[in-house]
This record gives structure tokens, sequence and C-alpha cells, in this order.
């Protein structure tokens, strides 16, 4: 690709519905055909977990689908419909496990797959960690663009960063990222509105230390809206907050571009960024997280993990995930360029 | 104006027809779209073994096409190298299934034209001469057809399954991205057949189900309808198509000679008609459901017609995919499951019938071990080898690796099939094979795309695909929480 080229990207930020797939992809749909429609972009992505948002509910144990599954032919069909690359993540069984995937779609049908690492906190109940460096290669017009993918938390830790430096041209990916609980009072509730607006604070400012860090622009769409949910390890304890938003496309010096906040609710935003060598801004450093998170957050990311990480694995070995009763099969992380009449179906090699 | 159904079916022919009466029976709003108008033919073995006449009595297809005086064959008559020295043949009877114990062999446009009758006497609406032309989309689903109709007008038709029926070169397996098999075999017979008057008609001879194997050619005689039409094919070697072609009749007289208990048994037979012929029989199986979709009968699996199981599979597959789906058909989520798991049925109840065809489709030497098996099996009438045809049992159930081994020590002993030393080397290579198959079949994996050497057969020649279309640029938009709307 020639330095300094531009493309143009479009983020959507969804008001998703806990566990309503289908719905969710349906409203997906209509936003991507909107942002097009708006921005006429290069590029659309959706937040990771565009089936649903990962929270702690029983509901989440019927989200996953098939790796070539709904959310799959919904983000390959409108790339190669409206000639975009579309961008966008499901909860996804492939072979004999779930992961939260990424996908990466071409308008000629090449598609890019890639699981986050280390599910966040409850999200270890309903899948397990993926082991793929997150990078790929989109091919546009003026030749291929080395692009890194990232979900979630991926986004904030300096591992990721030291994964993708000097690697990749562009970011992609997405956040599903709820704050701490709003409903709670007391102490409790003291102590959860500080978190909570510390966690606003991180999501605002991790777009940009992140472009910093690498060099390069990144768009990071999020889930936006109100959300109630279970308190893990805390049976009957509700959880009431909302999706931090904080949409954001941002330039290469972390320049924010465009972006939507957690009070716009949903939409989309559209930016133009060149893409070109990277040239990091700030230094790798030598802690786990960019962001300064707090010792109680550091201490629920340390419990939560362990606890759903057990749950997963003894729900698996005593096959009592739902998805366990499916036929399997799965789809390599890299998938050629195909007429559509011959798109890619996870198979059992 | 938009119109809506609970499923549509694209394909009103075996699968199609057979799931819209089974899904119509439920109180399903079924519409079955057909390019055809009825009587239609179709290339076909026309076949169907109990186990498939069966199928045509439970969507209620059989009375209607009895009524065309098929000959009813409740025997199988099947002999190796008979007339070349050391042979053997048997007569047998088939197994029942339900209440069915003949075969029937019925030319499709009298058979397809009940198919469509019972589906539409079972509620379903068949829209013949209407062709499609795209599936359409919403968030990652399959939700209906455009499609044109007789005069050329097109429409679109919301669902909330999409069923394509519609054969091997399914244009709906091209719209959802299907088309290209995940497993394929190419085939290594040519299909070369004519129908003749059969003088032997009334009597057991003339109900009788003939299969002749001699050298490594295979001849079939198949009673008809109307009565007493028979029903005559050569599958040898996939290059004998071209020569039919090319010189019909004297390939026939070539055939006959390769076939002396074929030529002897087709004596008086009068009124043939032209040789139809084809090569083009690849194997496949392609990824048959996916959300809101699925392809029944050959638009989502096809095997060698060598064994004549195409049609009773399809009509199973359309019978068991109505049975799965309707019971969900309003939960998008539950309904994707459960195709799922009817791909997966399906694939065990064809996998080894896949093997089956797969083996016969080799163009090799009678064996000296089915030689054997034959002669062993003549002793009694009672349905046994034929099992494997009638799908009473599958194949690793009828050639049993004792069958295998006895057939084996058999030969040896006799002496069948010339030197010893060359007859157990084949014998041994054919058991790998044999234990390659039963392995896959143990594995029960979804969409498996490992080749069983000596099964599979590589460079096939599946159907090619359709020229693509652009997707649908209709935006499909849900105005109420049980149908969809359609905005530009």
């Amino acid at each position: 690709m020639s330095e300094l080229a531009n493309v143009r990207i479009a983020a959507v930020q969804p008001a998703l519905r806990l566990g309503a797939v289908e719905e969710n992809l349906a409203r997906l749909e209509d936003l991507i055909r909107d942002a097009v429609r708006e921005h006429s972009p290069d590029i659309v992505t959706v937040p990771e977990a565009g089936s649903s948002p990962n929270v702690y509910a029983k509901v989440l144990r019927g989200v996953a689908r098939p790796v070539d599954g709904a959310p799959m032919q919904l983000y390959r069909r409108l790339a190669r419909e409206l000639d975009v690359v579309v961008g966008g993540g499901f909860l996804a069984r492939r072979g004999g496990h779930v992961y939260g995937t990424y996908v990466l779609a071409e308008p000629d049908g090449r598609t890019h797959l890639h699981d986050k690492d280390i599910p966040t906190m409850w999200e270890n109940n309903y899948y397990t960690g993926g082991d793929d460096p997150g990078r790929t290669t989109l091919s546009f017009p003026g030749g291929p663009v080395p692009v890194g993918m990232a979900c979630g938390w991926e986004w904030a830790r300096m591992g990721t960063a030291a994964r993708l430096r000097g690697q990749v041209q562009l970011l992609l990916g997405g956040m599903c990222w709820p704050s701490y609980p709003v409903n709670w009072r007391g102490p409790f509730g003291v102590w959860a509105a500080r978190e909570h607006a510390l966690q606003r604070q991180h999501a605002r400012e991790l777009p940009r230390q992140m472009a910093r860090l690498l060099g390069v622009p990144v768009a990071m769409p999020s889930h936006v809206g109100p959300i109630d949910f279970d308190t893990p390890l805390a049976p009957g304890v509700p959880w009431r907050t909302l999706m931090v938003g904080e949409t954001q496309i941002v330039e290469r010096d972390g320049t924010v571009l465009a972006r939507l906040t957690a009070e716009d609710g949903e939409g989309h935003v559209s930016a133009s960024v060149a893409l070109a060598a990277p040239e990091p801004v700030d230094p790798l450093g030598p802690m786990y997280w960019i962001p300064p998170l707090s010792v109680s957050t550091r201490a629920a990311w340390t419990a939560m993990n362990t606890h759903g990480a057990v749950k997963y694995r003894a729900m698996r070995a005593l096959r009592r995930h739902p998805w366990q009763t499916w036929p399997g099969g799965d789809l390599p992380d890299e998938l050629g360029p195909t007429d559509q009449a011959e798109e890619h179906h996870a198979t059992t090699p | 104006m938009t119109q809506r159904c609970d499923v549509v079916i694209v394909g009103g022919r075996l699968a199609g027809a057979c799931a819209a009466v089974h899904f119509a029976r439920s109180g399903r709003d079924v519409v079955v779209l057909d390019r055809s108008k009825f009587p239609s033919d179709q290339l076909s073995t026309h076949l169907l073994f109990p186990a498939g006449v069966d199928e045509l009595r439970q969507m209620g297809a059989l009375r209607g096409i009895l009524a065309a005086h098929p000959t009813r064959s409740p025997w199988l008559s099947l002999s190796t190298n008979r007339g070349h020295g050391g042979g053997a043949s048997l007569l047998e009877r088939w197994r029942p299934a339900g209440p069915i114990d003949y075969c029937i062999c019925v030319p499709r446009p009298i058979q397809d034209l009940e198919l469509v009758r019972a589906a539409r006497a079972a509620g379903a609406e068949v829209r013949e001469r209407n062709r499609m032309l795209d599936v359409l989309w919403r968030g990652g689903r399959a939700c209906g057809v455009r499609y044109a109709d007789a005069d050329g007008e097109v429409h679109e038709l919301h669902a909330r399954l999409v069923i394509g029926a519609d054969g091997r070169r399914s244009t709906v397996a091209s719209a959802v991205g299907a088309f290209r098999p995940y497993r394929a075999s190419r085939n290594g017979r040519g299909l070369v057949f004519r129908y003749v008057d059969d003088p032997a008609y009334g009597t057991r001879e003339g109900e009788t189900i003939h299969q002749w194997r001699d050298g490594d050619s295979l001849g079939f005689m198949f009673p008809s309808a109307p009565s007493p039409k028979a029903l005559l094919l050569f599958m040898g070697a996939a290059d004998e198509a071209a020569e039919a072609k090319r010189d019909p009749e004297g390939h026939w007289a070539r055939k006959l000679a390769q076939h002396p208990g074929m030529a002897a048994r087709l004596q008086g037979c009068t009124n043939p008609t032209p040789l139809r012929c084809t090569g083009d029989t690849s194997a496949y199986f392609r990824a048959s459901s996916g959300p809101g979709w699925a392809l029944a009968g050959d638009a989502g699996h096809f095997k060698d017609p060598v064994i004549g199981q195409g049609q009773r599979d399809a009509l199973w597959s359309g019978r068991r995919l109505a049975e799965v789906a309707e019971p969900v058909l309003d939960e998008p989520a539950a309904l994707d499951l459960a195709l799922r798991r009817w791909e997966r049925e399906r694939d065990v109840e064809c996998l080894h019938a896949y093997h089956f065809g797969n083996l016969e489709t080799a163009v090799r030497p009678v064996s000296p071990v089915l030689t054997e098996i034959v002669r062993r099996t003549s002793r009694s009438p009672a349905p046994d080898l034929g099992d494997v045809f009638g799908r009473g049992r599958t194949i690793t159930q009828v050639l049993s690796l004792p069958a295998l081994v006895t057939g084996l020590a058999d030969a040896l002993v006799r002496g069948t099939g010339g030197r010893r030393a060359d007859t157990a080397r084949d014998a041994v290579a054919e058991l790998k094979i044999h234990l390659g198959v039963r392995r896959e079949l143990l594995g029960r994996r979804f969409r498996s795309s490992q080749v069983v050497p000596g099964s599979d057969h590589p460079d096939p020649c599946p159907p090619v695909a359709p020229p693509s279309r652009r997707l649908a640029s209709v935006h499909v938009q849900e105005v109420t929480p049980s149908g969809t709307a359609v905005s530009a």
C-alpha cells in the first residue's frame, strides 16, 4: 500500500439487548447499512460480542453460535453486498470450544478471524481464550495493509501493544465494557460510583493510548446503553449499570477524529485515516495494564477470571454447555476469496 | 404486496414434495416453487427399494403411483460372473420396510406428478413454472426468496425456513454459498439405460430386480411402469457413456455380449426406447444447513447412482427435515440448531451408502470374496445381501468382517478368481478399505472432510455452479415480532 493512503472508517455504537441474538443481529444490520449509506466508508466495524452484550447472566449460555452461523453470515454477506470491509464479533463455537471471535470480512469473501486472548472476568464462564496473534492483512485497491484486531480488554493490555507494535498499520476490533453497578446503595454504592467514574475515564482514554503506543490509527466501536445482570459470586445481587460507550476513531498521534460517548447513545461515526508505516509515539511500559486500573478492578479481574474459568472447564467436562450438544466443525482463521456460490462452511478436517 | 408463508421449498420432486407433505400435515403454511410443469421427466435410476416405497406410503403418494400399475418386485436376483465360469447367483426376497416388501421403478413423469399431487392434497401450495432467483436475508439468516412466476413477474416470498430441494445444480445451494461440496468423490461408472416391454411380466421372473455383475461391468433390469415396461441399465466405465452416445446400438450389443445372463433374460423383449446416458455422477456432500435454510435431497448430498439409493434418501431427508424443523419453526435459534442436527442425522444415515456407492463405482472385476459371499447367501431365499440395497442394514453390517473373512477363505479353497496369491492380496487391500470406512462411521464427525483411501476417489467433478448474482439489494425490515416487511 502506498505511503499515507487514506481509508474511511465507520464505527457503529449499538445498544443491544441481552441474549436476544437474532434481534441484535437484525439491529446491527440496520446500523451497518445506515452507516454505509451515510459515510460511504471503506471499512465499517461493530463491537465485539455483536450477538449479545457479554455480562454475567444465565442467558449468556445460549448466545454462542456456530462459527459459520448467523453472525458470520451477516458480516460476510453485508461485506459482499455493500462492497466494504465489515468487522464484528460474536461468541463462536469453533471445534471443541467457544471463543470471543472477531471477524473482518472483505467484499471478495476473504475473511479473517481473531479469538480474544483472555476473556474478561465473568466472560470466562462462557468462552475460552484464543492463541492467534490478532494480525492479518486486508486487501485494498492500493495494496495489502497489515491490520491488527483486538477485542475488549485486549485493548487495555500492554502485551497487546507489544504483540502488534511495528506489525500493523491499523488497529480494528471492538469493545464491550459494562461498568460498575450504579444501583448499589450505602458504602458499596459510594465505592461503586467511584469505580464507575474510573471505568468511564479509562474507556475514554484507552483508544488514544493504544494509538500512540502502536503509532497507527485505531477504530474502537463500543456497546452503549443500560444493562442489568447478576453479580458474580453473589447470587441474587442485581448489577445494574451501563455500557460505557466511547466509540472512537483515533489518528496515529492520538488525535480523536470521531467519538460517540455513552450520552450520545446508539449511532455511528466515521473518519478518514492515513495508513502508513507505524510510528509509535509512546514507549511500551513494563506494566500489565495500559490504564492504571484500581486495586478493586485488579482483584475482581483475578477472582472472576478464576471463578469463570473453573466453571467453564467443569461444565465442559460434564458436557453441560448447551453448545456441546451441537454438531461441531470449525473454520481456519484465514479464509481466502470465494465466489458467492461457494462460501466457506465449518467442517471437521 | 409481500407474500408470507411458514416454509418455502424450492423444488417439488422427491425431497421437496415429501418435506412439503409433512410440514403441511402439521398445519404449516407451505409454498413449493418448481421451475417445471408436471408431468416432467428427470434423469434417474427410478428405482425405489422397500424403504423408499414406504416413504411414498407415509407421504400419501403411493396409492396414486400404484394406480399407474407399476410392477411390484419382491425378489432380488444377483449373479456374479455367470457364464464366465466360477460365478455364483442368488435369489432372495427384500426385507420389508413397514408393510412394504417390494420395489417399484416408476418413470419420473408419472412418479413426480403423484408427488406433487400428494403435496397439494396435504395442503401445500405448489406453484409450477416458478423460478427462484435469489434468497432474501435478514440479520444473517435466510428469510425468504425472490422468484419469477410463470409470467416472468418477480415476487418476494418471506418464510421462516427456506428449503432447497432443487437437485444437483441447486440454485438455493448457490444462493446460500454452499454450492461447492466440502467432500466429493469421482464416479467411475457411466449410466446407460433404455426401456423395453418385458414378456415375462406377471411371472416371478418378471417381478424380480435383476443384477448381473460380469467382469468389471454391471447390468440391471428393473420391472417398471406401466407394465410390461422394464428399465434396463448398464453401468460400465464412465467413458462408456460417451461411447453410447456415439454408437448407441453398437454399444448395447457389446454390453449384452459382456453380460450373457442378461442377454438371455432379455430374449423376447420388444419395443426398446432410445438409449439415454450420463457420466456426470460424482458423489458429494454439501454443507446442508445454515441460519434459516436447509438443502434436502440431491441439493445437499448425492451419491453414485450405481447403488440406486438417491430417491429413497431424498424422500427420507425431506420427511426428517420436516419432522425435526416443524416443532421449532417459530424459534430462530432453536430452528438453526435443529437444522444442523438434521444435517448430521442425514450424514449418519447416508455416509455408509456414500461409501457403498464409492466402492461400487470403482471399475474393477468382481471380487472373488463377493462371489463366495453370494454363493453362501444363496442357500436361503430370506433377505440378506439385498439389505445393503434395501437399507435393511448398512454395508458394514451386511459385509461384516466375519463374512469377508469367510468369503476369502471360501475363495482360497475353491480357487475362485484365479491365482490364490492375487486373491489374498486383493482381499487384504479391500479389507483395509472396509476398515477405513468402519473407522469413519464410528467417528460420527460433523461435515467430515477427511477422505477414506480406496473409497473416496480423487479428482471429483461435482456440478459446476451457476453464474453468481449480486446479493439481494433489498433491505428487509422487521415490523412485527412474527413477520417482516420490505423497504427499498
